[in-house]
């Protein structure tokens, strides 16, 4: 995976049924513990993985170790797609507003884009009548759909790692993000999301249960 | 060399072969340094009995220093290599080294005392071993401030290897400004050479220590992993 | 790299701004401390005028000091460095960016007082040009260290104190050289400033690599 690998042209997608992550016998401690045990996973463009597993199973390890912020005890990661990764955190700072929180990380990630493009991202998830007030007084669901909103800027295609992403959300935004998923699915993008929610997904939709049994 | 004693059990058994040969050494070592340090060497003709501090002040010193490039060393294999032993290497030798940093100190202040008539004086070497004592606190300081014990293994690692960079530059910087602000030259510990009679018991000395510094790292080590292991045990579900 | 590195800049003090009543509070923290040593020494006394460049430069060391431990402790706990690992910015740059805007809102706010703090101290004005450059030099070079201590104590427990311990020792050369080419009488290109111009090269080679990869794993995202 190169460093900079977030860079913004877009990778052509030539073979619709290629793998864009591979993972090998991937193994993750978490201190001393054994949180993910020689796990093989394939994913496809256009293919959504749910992950599902009871808490501390190991979803929020698998996600951060394919975004980068875990080390492997043993095992290997290949991701031909850049990583778009909205865990449970959602990456705003408090302290200013949500357009201007989405457009320092549009500037961050050096992403091209037009004037109207946030706008849209905004209102891709309604979040355009609270972009200006600082993120530190708004609810964890309307924070949540600023986070989210971020996915309708990535870039195309890309793979999405989502941690628990309805959090907070109510009905309207989560059909929201599953129309946004949808989308992305379709043109050619991964999605990797550990959930409850039972998403009604168009494309080819695959589970991955994780826990020691 | 350092592949094959990745392996914990493998390092024990090598250790225990190593352990009672090294003992030994160190005990002759040590035993006939001291003897012929504090009682057949000569005393020095201008600082009479004290001068046999430095039988003592020197090899602290030396594996004071020594001990921190190792441990520089180990954070370099446990950040590039993560070679599995570094860790343990690390934190035994850090409160081993800071202990022989403290003996310098002390055993300086000793010598100072009689020679300058001050129970301190800030010469260069004094200073810069000060500075490399607050190094070693730093070090050991980091490695535990976490509330997870083994978060603290990385920067620890980072910041051994960062501190072996500025041992050079700090010994310089003090040196300068010694001889700064300092004009007037203070009596250069150890006399202007080193008689042969002198230099026996001090070599001796040296090795002594070296065996020492050795065979306390290598039981900390012992223990550490022994620590671990049982800490392991717990945490494995079931097992 | 500019754009990235630009806009973490602008975030930061932006984030800043919204809180531009801490500036005062280290200001105030620096001048109590240089305020203290008259109090403590005697105020017509000798030593005072030879201490008083010595008392700026520890004033401003264990002012610049406050605030190091928040450095990155926010970004962690929103989430934010996550982001950054991820980005086209890079841990390293994003280390770097945040040294610039810490000097930007603790450090330059300190230079525009020294001379008013260096007549209370009756520093001699003739001597002054030497101690800005001196401190302005020497200012990056311990925000640069104050950014290595910040990464390494990440999530530490007293990570205040802990900072402190492990910056100051490393920070020894630069109050040394610093002290003396702000006293020199060699003019203000001295060659002690040549050496603090080096450190600080040294340091701006270290801090990104060495925050870099202090900050690499991240284990939870409230930094733990």
């Amino acid at each position: 995976m190169t460093p900079h690998q977030n860079n913004r042209q877009p990778v052509p997608v030539t073979d619709t049924a290629a793998i864009c992550l591979q993972i090998d016998a991937l193994t993750v401690l978490r201190g001393q513990r054994l949180v993910i045990d020689q796990l093989t996973h394939q994913q496809k463009h256009g293919e959504l993985c749910i992950l599902t597993g009871a808490n501390g199973a190991g979803k929020s390890t698998l996600l951060r170790s394919i975004a980068g912020r875990l080390p492997a005890e043993s095992g290997h990661i290949a991701c031909h797609l850049p990583r778009i990764y909205i865990g449970h955190a959602d990456g705003l700072a408090g302290g200013i507003s949500g357009r201007k929180n989405l457009q320092s990380w549009v500037a961050v990630n050096d992403i091209t884009v037009q004037g109207a493009d946030i706008e849209q991202a905004l209102a891709g998830f309604d979040a355009t009548g609270f972009a200006d007030m600082p993120v530190q007084l708004l609810s964890r669901g309307q924070r949540r759909r600023l986070a989210l909103a971020r996915l309708l800027l990535a870039p195309s295609p890309s793979i999405w790692l989502l941690d628990e992403p309805h959090t907070g959300l109510d009905r309207d935004s989560q059909i929201r993000l599953e129309t946004a998923i949808n989308a992305h699915l379709e043109a050619g993008g991964a999605v990797l999301a550990a959930t409850h929610i039972d998403m009604t997904a168009s494309a080819a939709t695959i589970h991955l249960a994780l826990g020691l049994a | 060399m350092f592949d094959y004693l990745a392996n914990p059990s493998r390092f024990t058994r090598l250790s225990d072969r190593l352990f009672m040969p090294i003992s030994i050494i160190t005990v002759i070592c040590l035993g006939a340094g001291l003897y012929l340090g504090l009682f057949a060497s000569p005393a020095d003709y201008q600082q009479g009995d004290t001068v046999r501090i430095i039988y003592i002040h020197v090899p602290a010193a030396w594996l004071a220093l020594f001990g921190y490039v190792g441990l520089g060393l180990c954070g370099l294999f446990y950040i590039v290599w993560r070679h599995p032993l570094a860790d343990i290497a690390a934190r035994a030798i850090a409160p081993v080294g800071a202990v022989f940093a403290l003996l310098t100190l002390i055993t300086g202040a000793l010598w100072g005392k009689p020679m300058w008539g001050a129970w301190w004086v800030w010469d260069a070497r004094l200073t810069s071993m000060l500075i490399l004592f607050f190094f070693y606190l730093g070090v050991i300081a980091l490695a535990n401030g976490f509330d997870r014990p083994e978060r603290g293994s990385r920067p620890a690692a980072l910041l051994a290897m960062v501190g072996v960079i500025n041992v050079p530059i700090v010994k310089f910087s003090v040196d300068w400004w010694n001889t700064l602000h300092q004009p007037a030259s203070i009596l250069r510990s150890g006399g202007p050479a080193i008689d042969s009679s002198m230099l026996t018991p001090l070599v001796l000395m040296l090795i002594g220590a070296h065996g020492y510094f050795v065979i306390v790292v290598i039981l900390r080590m012992r223990a550490l992993l022994a620590e671990r292991r049982l800490a392991a045990t717990r945490l494995r579900p079931g097992a | 790299m500019m754009r990235p590195f630009i806009a973490q800049i602008s975030r930061d003090l932006d984030i800043a701004w919204q809180n531009r009543q801490d500036v005062v509070v280290m200001l105030g923290f620096f001048i109590i401390i240089i305020a203290l040593f008259p109090l403590a020494i005697g105020p017509q006394s000798a030593m005072l005028q030879s201490l008083s460049i010595p008392i700026i430069w520890i004033a401003a060391l264990l002012s610049s000091l406050t605030g190091f431990d928040r450095l990155f402790a926010q970004d962690v706990r929103d989430g934010w460095l996550d982001q950054i690992s991820l980005s086209a910015l890079g841990l390293g740059w994003y280390a770097v960016a945040k040294a610039v805007a810490h000097w930007l809102t603790a450090s330059l706010p300190l230079l525009m007082i020294t001379p008013i703090l260096a007549l209370m101290l009756n520093i001699a004005p003739a001597r002054l040009p030497a101690l800005m450059v001196a401190l302005l030099v020497g200012s990056m070079g311990l925000t640069l260290l104050g950014v290595i201590g910040a990464a390494l104590a990440e999530g530490a427990r007293r990570s205040s104190a802990l900072i402190a311990i492990l910056v100051l020792p490393l920070a020894v050369p630069v109050l040394i050289f610093g002290a003396l080419a702000a006293a020199t009488d060699d003019g203000i290109i001295s060659p002690h400033l040549m050496l603090l111009g080096a450190m600080l090269a040294l340091l701006l080679a270290m801090a990104p690599l060495v925050a870099a990869t202090a900050l690499k794993i991240g284990e939870t995202e409230s930094g733990i």
